[in-house]
């Protein structure tokens, strides 16, 4: 027994005093106290307060807190009684995802206790011993700011951030997240707080090889292991064909996998799926499954990949759902091995798994080898990219269970609609009987769009009809998930001595990994989203993607455009320097504006044919103009110390809103009998502030105050079909939808007054807080009284209104992203000294949000620049599958001076002008850093990540 | 997995009696406790009500006869009480602070970081190149030189204090990917009037390790310009230095020659500051 006091309560524990402070708390009910590296000290999420001291409350022993005070997030307050560093957290639009948001409450708590007046070094210090990736650190600083002005004035003085739209009240101003109370007081919010405790623990059993086939499995050994209730294998699994991206139908990925292969194609590729009553069960039975291998040759680059007579990933039989080549019996002829399995098209994506080729396409525009040979100056370089984590803090997890004959599944997911899909594939079962319960999502940026173990977490509870949970370790989240893909970026482009950039040619060869999941796609958007960027008639693009027996690649955040980006300015600026003219003229030359023709669209749909559209709003060249300004661009800034150089850079960028033609998104508003207002939204709030968008947009419309508003998103049973969040479709697409349904009901609600009112509806209007109004008889009819009516026997019902969003217009975010940064010459180091990102995201509808969707954008692609790289060894092990040895940034890596810069444009077709606003803020920093370092020392860093050695070597130290 | 087992000792003597091959010292846990730990026992005795964490000043008598004044600093001493404390040395700081976590510094020991002789430690390259001393539960001082050197002798000894002298001049140097990622080096050049240089180093993936020759040559100032220093490393085979995730052998070697040199001028230049 271990007694001790939590949040001023005595309290006593019965258990085993060598388990960890974390387990005895957390399973004790103390959800703030969460895990997100499986205890290796790094992540923070369980911080506590032991004595009064900040710890890791996984690097305690629960016999080492005898007699101890520990002080938990929840001591801090609850939701309905938020502290001032609670609340000043969610209004400063850092809790996202949330999922170390309670953690990070209770060191600020702790520090301002301590000392009232923090320095940014002070602040910087508490939260050193935390990882953020979601909003970066910069808004902390904000909500210190705030707290202390709350503590000292009993109000806020500080600007919480600009405001937009002078017209309306809601929209463009920052007001709390409508979850954020939940999350900051860890609330049940996240998959692992709706485990029932007769849970069953899923475990997979992955392989050691990067190729092989799978001869035998034995698992009587492990079946015999107390509580283990079933082990799913290839040998009795269904053998239907599927991938795991989660992309509209039919999707432009290849359905090349099952539930489990007969062919393991990575190093932690599933071999077998242990079901137990506990993890530990699970684990021992797992330890005791033997496996007979075929091991066969393997492929980790595209240049393995591509190399005549390199081994296959993929040799089996290929269909197509539409568009079978008419020499497919003759291709299929030379397929090998049967247990290579099938891949399957749904439409051609111009591959050859015989090549290792998992998708191309090609296109062209004017005559780029005519420009090139009138140029008079061509640059050719090939651009190097590796393979990326996302690390969201809450690791992938499912639980499933049989509920009443339905199958209910609560999903950590981006897009809940496809996980039904997939689990109505691979179950058998009608989309009626499957409930996707999308909670809270601690962390996605991509890795959650894809559908990586909720088909099987929900086939394991359909077949044992038990409850099941499957939660991702650490290591697993760097194995068995999906990452960036490593690109090889090649461009060539050209320009004329006045600075006009005449012809550009990109070639982009990508590393898919075993499956293809995204495989067209992604390496699509480095040509999409960068070539309209610039005003060239002649453009070029092919790209190829490769197979390898590398962990899985798949979406993240910017999905190739960082890529793109990242090649295609860095050749813009070494061809500027070629011709002797200033990189920000020529870019400023070269850069489209609206209404700007964009040809090059045609042949870069998403595997179908792409729609010319003009450039529409477009806050670009105000975007480079002021950062210019900003960073004084054109300013040598030399030091007293003459081993550290100084140099700038900045590249231009852009992305998407949603993929027109292709996403869809659909809600429903419904006025309750109070008058108050319920949103079932499609959409999928993954931490971004979606739910606040939709009751913004109602609020704003219907004149109704926040608090009256309720979101209820990403739940299959009580909402209308969504593709869901990912291609910055969230604010574009499930904003408009939920703007359409408000839109309907506002109609609606007039028509049901002017019959309650007896009047004309062209006299009535809405009036705040939530009325109709006569202007002709001044008569007020309140939400509250309407609905009643409608509802009380002789009314006409309830008011209910759908809305849904599709389209074919593009609404294109732009940007500008700009570096100030020191290299030391003699050891290589780097310090980024300032980071400027100007961006026009349309109308911020949740500008504090938005700027902290940048910060933490930008920080995540300052990693992928400067320090985050799997390596894999020679048998295609990832030997840095941790977070110590990976190297995400932390606060400590922060640029000095970072801002982030809402420009103020206003988009046609986005719900009150919004465009996207968060991938597209990892497109900038690895070709401003890029070109800054060879601003300051002179020479080209062409691969990620640019590493201290990297420098030396270039600078030819080494 | 073997179950762990927890006793938390309420004397040295008991911790001692306890301390077995099958079982560990448990200080602030930040290595025992973490996922992927070097410490592979499952019996731990805690010391942490045995109070060892006290920061005071002390006089050690030494060979010549003399008192000499030391900072002493428990065994259970965190990495974030050094920092606070007015009397441990700068040039200790500093090395705590390489440890980028203010909440793992609240827990981390002193004791813990030595114990463990890690190829990336953060303070023993600066405790070694400073002269410091350790003194076990016996009441025995020795050398941490020694400690390093005779570790199988020493490693299952309870530490009960360092001794730092704040009178050596200690410059050091980390380097890692990120501020919270393990260290490819960590190097730390001392200085004291008795002693003279002295060069130490913690390299991942190949040990921690003193360079008294290297010293030697710096006292006879055969080992001053930079380009001495790198060939220095360049050439020497006092250590095993390899490919590895961390960089190549050749930036570690010339990374290792530059540091050495720049920290040397540093020690210097805070000589001369005290001249003056
Ligand atoms: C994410 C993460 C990254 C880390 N990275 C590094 C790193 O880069 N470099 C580094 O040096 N460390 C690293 N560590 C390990 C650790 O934090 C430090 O080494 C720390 O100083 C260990 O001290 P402790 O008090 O926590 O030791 P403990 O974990 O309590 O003990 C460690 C060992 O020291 C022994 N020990 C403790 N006290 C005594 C004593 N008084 N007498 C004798 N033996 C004793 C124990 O028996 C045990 O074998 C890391 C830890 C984490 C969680
Ligand atoms: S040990 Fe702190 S989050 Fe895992």
């Amino acid at each position: 027994m271990i007694n001790c006091k939590v949040n001023g309560k005595v309290c006593s524990f019965n258990v085993d005093p060598a388990i960890t402070l974390r387990d005895m708390l957390f399973y004790n009910g103390y959800r703030s106290v969460r895990d997100s590296d499986d205890g290796e000290g790094f992540c923070g999420s369980d911080t506590v307060l032991l004595n009064g001291i900040p710890v890791y409350a996984n690097l305690v022993l629960a016999g080492e807190v005898e007699e101890c005070e520990i002080l938990t997030a929840e001591g801090l307050g609850d939701s309905s009684h938020l502290s001032i560093v609670q609340k000043a957290l969610i209004d400063a639009g850092v809790v996202q995802s949330a999922y170390n948001s309670p953690a990070t409450a209770l060191l600020l708590t702790w520090l301002l206790e301590r000392n009232p007046d923090p320095t940014k070094e002070d602040i910087k210090d508490v939260l050193s011993g935390i990882f953020i990736r979601d909003a970066g650190y910069e808004h902390y600083y904000l909500a210190v700011k705030l707290a202390r002005d709350k503590i000292r004035y009993g109000t806020y003085r500080t600007k919480i951030s600009p405001t937009f739209r002078s017209d309306l009240d809601i929209i463009g101003k920052p007001s709390a997240k409508i979850d954020g109370a939940n999350l900051i007081t860890a609330e049940k919010s996240y998959v692992e707080d709706f485990v029932d405790k007769d849970t069953c623990y899923l475990v997979v059993l992955r392989s050691p090889h990067a190729s092989a086939y799978i001869k035998s499995i034995d698992v009587s050994k492990a079946l015999n292991v107390d509580g283990v209730i079933e082990i799913l294998t290839a040998f009795n699994t269904p053998e239907t064909y599927y991938m795991q991206a989660g992309q509209g139908n039919p999707e432009p990925s290849p359905h090349d996998r099952r539930l489990f292969n007969m062919k393991v194609r990575h190093v932690g590729d599933r071999v077998a799926g242990i079901i137990a009553e506990t993890k530990e069960a699970a684990e021992k039975a797992r330890d005791l499954i033997k496996v007979e291998y075929e091991v066969l040759p393997a492929v980790f680059t595209v240049e393995d990949a591509m190399a005549e007579g390199a081994p296959l990933v993929h040799n089996g039989i290929v269909e197509y759902k539409t568009g079978a080549p008419e020499d497919l019996n003759l291709y299929n002829k030379k397929a090998g091995d049967k247990r290579e399995g099938k891949v399957i098209y749904q439409f051609p994506l111009h591959a050859d798994i015989r090549k290792n080729i998992a998708a191309s396409n090609k296109g062209e525009i004017g005559d780029v080898e005519k420009a090139f040979s009138e140029a008079d100056a061509i640059v050719e370089n090939t651009y190097q990219t590796t393979q990326i984590q996302h690390t969201p803090l809450e690791t992938h997890i499912c639980y499933a269970k049989m509920e009443a004959g339905r199958l209910v599944v609560y999903a950590s997911t981006q897009v809940p609609y496809h996980v039904r899909r997939i689990v109505s594939w691979v179950t058998g079962l009608s989309e009626n009987k499957i409930h996707i319960i999308k909670t809270r999502v601690g962390g996605g940026y991509g890795s959650k769009q894809d559908i990586l173990l909720e088909d099987l977490t929900a086939y394991a509870s359909f077949v044992t009809k038990r409850p099941v949970l499957c939660h991702y370790t650490r290591e697993e989240e760097f194995i068995a998930s999906s990452t960036r893909h490593p690109m090889r970026v090649h461009v060539k482009i050209a320009g004329k001595k006045d600075g006009s950039i005449t012809a550009i040619y990109m070639e982009v060869c990508a590393n898919t990994g075993p499956y293809g999941n995204h495989c067209l796609t992604v390496p699509m958007n480095s040509c999409s989203k960068t070539l309209p960027l610039f005003k060239c008639d002649n453009m070029k693009y092919d790209l190829k993607v490769y197979y390898t027996n590398t962990p899985p690649a798949g979406a993240y955040q910017g999905y190739g455009t960082p890529k793109g980006t990242y090649g295609l300015m860095m050749a813009v600026s070494e061809l500027a320097e070629k011709l002797n003219v200033d990189y920000k003229d020529m870019i400023l030359k070269n850069h489209v504006e609206e209404g700007y023709m964009l040809e090059i669209l045609k042949g870069l749909g998403e595997g179908r044919e792409g729609a010319v559209v003009p450039v529409g709003s477009c806050g670009l060249r105000e975007a480079i103009l002021q950062g210019c300004d900003m960073i004084q661009w054109g300013k040598k800034v030399k030091t007293e110390d003459p081993d550290w150089k100084i140099g700038k850079g900045f590249a231009m960028i852009m992305q998407g809103s949603g993929l027109p033609g292709l996403d869809h998104s659909e809600a429903i508003a419904k006025l309750e009998t109070d008058g108050s207002l319920i949103i079932n939204s499609g959409g999928a709030d993954i931490g971004t502030g979606l739910d606040t968008i939709s009751a913004k947009i109602a609020a704003e419309v219907l004149k109704m105050s926040l608090d009256r508003i309720t979101v209820i998103s990403g739940d299959t049973d009580s909402c209308v079909f969504d593709t869901g969040s990912y291609a910055s479709s969230g604010t574009f697409f499930s904003g408009n939808a939920s703007l359409s349904a408000v839109n309907n009901l506002k109609e609606y609600i007039l028509d049901e007054a002017a019959y309650q009112l007896n009047e004309s509806k062209k006299h009535l209007v809405l009036i705040a807080p939530g009325a109709v109004q006569s202007s002709k008889t001044g008569k007020i009819l309140t939400y509250a009284e309407l609905s009643h009516n409608a509802c009380s026997g002789s009314g006409y019902g309830q008011l209910v209104a759908h809305g849904v969003f599709t389209t074919k217009a593009s609404s294109v975010p732009y940007g500008a992203h700009f570096v100030q940064l020191a290299v030391n010459i003699r050891t290589g180091e780097i310090k980024i000294q300032k980071f400027y990102a100007l961006q026009d995201a349309g109308t911020p509808i949740n500008p504090e949000i938005a700027l902290c969707q940048m910060y933490g954008a930008v920080m995540k692609s300052i990693g992928h620049t400067l320090y985050e790289n799997m390596i894999l060894d020679k048998k295609g092990k990832c030997i840095n599958a941790n977070m110590t040895d990976y190297g995400v940034p932390m606060i400590n890596e922060a640029p000095e001076d970072f801002k982030c810069v809402l420009i103020d444009v206003n988009d046609k077709y986005g719900p009150f002008g919004a465009k996207s606003i968060s991938e597209i803020a990892c497109n900038g920093a690895a070709p401003a850093i890029g070109i800054a370092i060879h601003d300051a020392i002179g020479v080209w860093i062409n691969s990620w990540p640019m590493t201290p050695e990297k420098i030396l070597k270039a600078l030819g130290k080494i | 997995m073997e179950e762990k087992k927890l006793i938390i000792a309420k004397s040295i003597t008991q911790a001692v009696k306890l301390k077995d091959k099958d079982s560990t010292f448990l200080s602030g846990g930040t290595e025992i406790n973490r996922l992927g730990s070097l410490v592979n026992v499952n019996n731990l005795i805690s010391i942490k009500k045995l109070f060892l964490n006290e920061i005071s000043l002390a006089k050690l008598e030494e060979k010549d006869g003399k008192h000499h004044e030391y900072v002493k600093i428990g065994a259970g001493a965190t990495f974030q009480s050094m920092i606070e404390s007015e009397i441990v040395p700068d040039y200790l700081k500093t090395a705590c602070y390489f440890m980028s976590s203010r909440t793992k510094r609240n827990m981390a020991t002193i004791g813990g970081n030595v114990a463990l002789l890690r190829d990336d430690s953060y303070l023993l390259p600066t405790l070694l190149a400073s002269d410091s001393k350790l003194e076990f539960s016996t009441g025995r001082i020795i050398n941490l030189d020694n400690y390093l050197i005779d570790n199988d002798k020493y490693k299952d000894n309870l530490i009960v204090c360092f001794y730092v002298n704040s009178k050596t001049f200690v410059s050091s140097k980390r380097y890692s990917n990120t501020a919270a990622s393990h260290a490819v080096i960590t190097m730390s050049v001392g200085w004291s009037r008795k002693n003279g240089f002295k060069v130490s180093l913690a390299l991942k993936n190949s040990g921690v390790y003193v360079f008294p020759e290297l010293a030697e040559f710096m006292d006879a100032n055969l080992r001053s310009t930079e380009t001495e220093f790198l060939n220095h490393f360049k050439s020497t085979k006092d250590f095993r230095i390899k490919d590895d995730m961390y960089g190549s052998a050749d930036y570690k070697r010339y990374l290792l020659g530059i540091t050495c040199f720049d920290l040397t001028n540093a020690v210097k230049t805070m000589r001369e500051e005290v001249k003056k």
